[in-house]
């Protein structure tokens, strides 16, 4: 089916002729690709992409976020449920969050989450038919990053999903430039949302700016406007 | 089904409040900055493109003649629809279209005569200005964006015409407010709105010679206003209708309250300017030229806020 790969496909068009893989002869779907009994069909509209060996997905640009297993993504924990936080992912649904699943919590000893808080945690259900729920730990039980954030300032902002990948890309420059010569913490959920602390409240907004204005440029345009705003920054 | 809107986390809400206590805003804007707006005609007649910041508003006009209601003879109708789109805000309700309906006397619907349509009679124009107060009304911010409005103590509208009447004042909120900060907030309120009234009449008056131009020509005709950003430039003819962030007051005034209000603008605008020149590039990637009536932006531009000075 490589004649699809590259197209613009739209909602309701089936595909067919996916490229197996050799030992498995399984082929793996991604977002905006639906298997409907024998038919593969199309759910959003965007572009086809495919992976070698057998992977393919549809490219859109969207803003609404759909849980993905595995997916670090930062929330908000609006209310507290029983042994569960409720937490707003910028899905279709609130997530659950275990009290349990933080480093080093037990049943006596929970840990310290407010409503408001926000926490930068992992995807362990994302389903379709469940509700989606989330984790602080990894498999070691070790917390890696992952827990409330943002108690000692910082800000946080949402923007589109594409700029969260395109940041996270290897290939992208912005944070590496902005971290040469400007200290700061940052963390990135693929929902969309960052958080970030620098040294004082200019600074953040000036990051937190020039993140969201990286949308569109190329890697050319983002040294030149780091360029830019680090020089204004330091008060040329 | 209505969904739910994104809550404030406590970390957003904590750090806007220092930033308002700093004199600074999300958007690089000056607590006193209306935000950026931009006037754009379709090809047809009465449709309309303004642009606020980064909310767009689409109008669009249409008249018919009716028999006028049997109690008013001599008044006409005005119809007004809002629609909200949930892509705007998932908090707006899907499949329920708010109708607003206004039966008024203010604006009378002339026959259309031979071939051109007269336009209407606008006796005069209420704009509103949006007044947002912090701590105790401490703080104060003109054109409050929707995260500062999550976390204000309250707001105050003042809706005022050009002739300085105001038409409607109303507060919201948790708080007292002082006299003085009325008055304050209502000689700001005539300063935006001269400046908005005169924006809207120029994009108006091009609009028309654009038209007289190419009549009966089915040219794809978009004359845009675009108000131009001036941070630091001194130089500024008085007058010149521009609606931006920061830069020393250019508005037209003629009374001497409202001359204090302007000085008193300006001074916290040049006490802000050494810390401005930080926050420069963080909110605002226009050029210094004011008189430009066109919207193409090269990428040179775009990047270069001192170059043009």
């Amino acid at each position: 089916m490589v004649d699809h790969v590259g197209k613009v496909v739209l909602p309701g068009e089936t595909l067919s002729d996916f490229k197996e893989s050799e030992k498995t002869y399984k082929v793996i779907l991604g977002p905006g690709l639906r298997q409907e009994s024998d038919d593969i069909i199309v759910s959003k509209p965007g572009i086809v992409r495919f992976k070698e060996p057998n992977v393919y997905w549809v490219d859109s640009n969207q803003k609404r976020y759909v849980p993905v297993k595995g997916d670090s993504v930062i929330g908000i924990v609006t209310n507290k449920a029983g042994d569960v936080f409720r937490v707003d992912v910028g899905g279709s649904e609130l997530a659950t969050l275990s009290y349990l699943a933080f480093e080093s919590a037990t049943k006596r000893n929970r840990p310290d989450v407010k409503v408001g808080d926000i926490v930068f945690c992992k995807f362990v259900v994302a389903n379709k038919d469940m509700e989606p729920e989330l984790v602080c730990i990894d498999s070691n039980g070790k917390s890696g990053g992952l827990g409330v954030i943002g108690r000692d300032g910082g800000y946080m902002f949402q923007t589109s999903l594409n700029l969260v990948q395109k940041i996270l890309n290897p290939d992208c420059v912005l944070l590496k430039l902005l971290g040469k010569r400007l200290s700061f913490e940052v963390a990135i959920g693929m929902n969309g949302r960052l958080w970030i602390k620098a040294r004082s409240v200019s600074e953040t907004i000036a990051i937190a700016n020039a993140i969201s204005a990286s949308e569109y440029m190329s890697n050319e345009q983002i040294k030149e406007m780091c360029k830019r705003l680090l020089d204004a920054l330091a008060g040329f | 089904m209505k969904m739910r809107e994104t809550p404030l986390s406590n970390c957003e809400r904590d750090f806007i409040r220092s930033a308002i206590a700093d004199k600074k805003r999300l958007d690089g804007r000056q607590p006193y900055d209306y935000r950026k707006i931009k006037i754009t005609f379709g090809v047809d007649r009465g449709s309309c493109q303004v642009e606020i910041g980064e909310t767009r508003v689409l109008a669009q006009v249409s008249s018919e003649i009716t028999t006028p209601k049997q109690t008013r003879p001599s008044d006409g109708m005005l119809f007004i629809n809002v629609e909200l789109s949930p892509m705007a805000s998932p908090g707006f309700e899907v499949g329920r279209r708010p109708d607003v309906t206004v039966d008024g006397n203010e604006v009378k619907i002339h026959p259309v005569e031979e071939k051109d349509p007269l336009p209407l009679s606008v006796h005069h124009m209420p704009i509103c200005v949006t007044f947002a107060f912090y701590e105790q009304g401490k703080y104060l911010l003109v054109d409050p964006t929707d995260k500062e409005e999550k976390v204000m103590d309250g707001k105050m509208v003042v809706g005022m015409n050009k002739h300085r009447e105001i038409c409607s004042l109303q507060v919201t909120g948790q708080m007292l407010l002082l006299k003085d900060q009325v008055l304050r907030c209502s000689n700001i309120a005539v300063v935006k709105v001269t400046e908005i009234t005169e924006l809207i009449h120029n994009a108006l008056d091009n609009d028309r010679q654009a038209r007289g131009w190419e009549t009966g020509m089915q040219y794809f005709l978009v004359l845009s206003l675009l108000i131009r950003v001036s941070p630091v430039n001194e130089k500024k003819d008085k007058g010149v209708g521009s609606i931006g962030e920061g830069g020393p007051s250019a508005w037209e005034v003629d009374n001497e309250m409202e001359q204090e209000v302007a000085d008193e603008i300006q001074t916290v605008n040049k006490s802000d300017r050494s810390a401005e020149g930080n926050s420069r590039l963080s909110g605002n990637h226009g050029d210094d030229s004011e008189e430009e009536a066109t919207c193409t932006l090269s990428k040179d531009d775009l990047h270069n806020p001192t170059q043009l000075q």
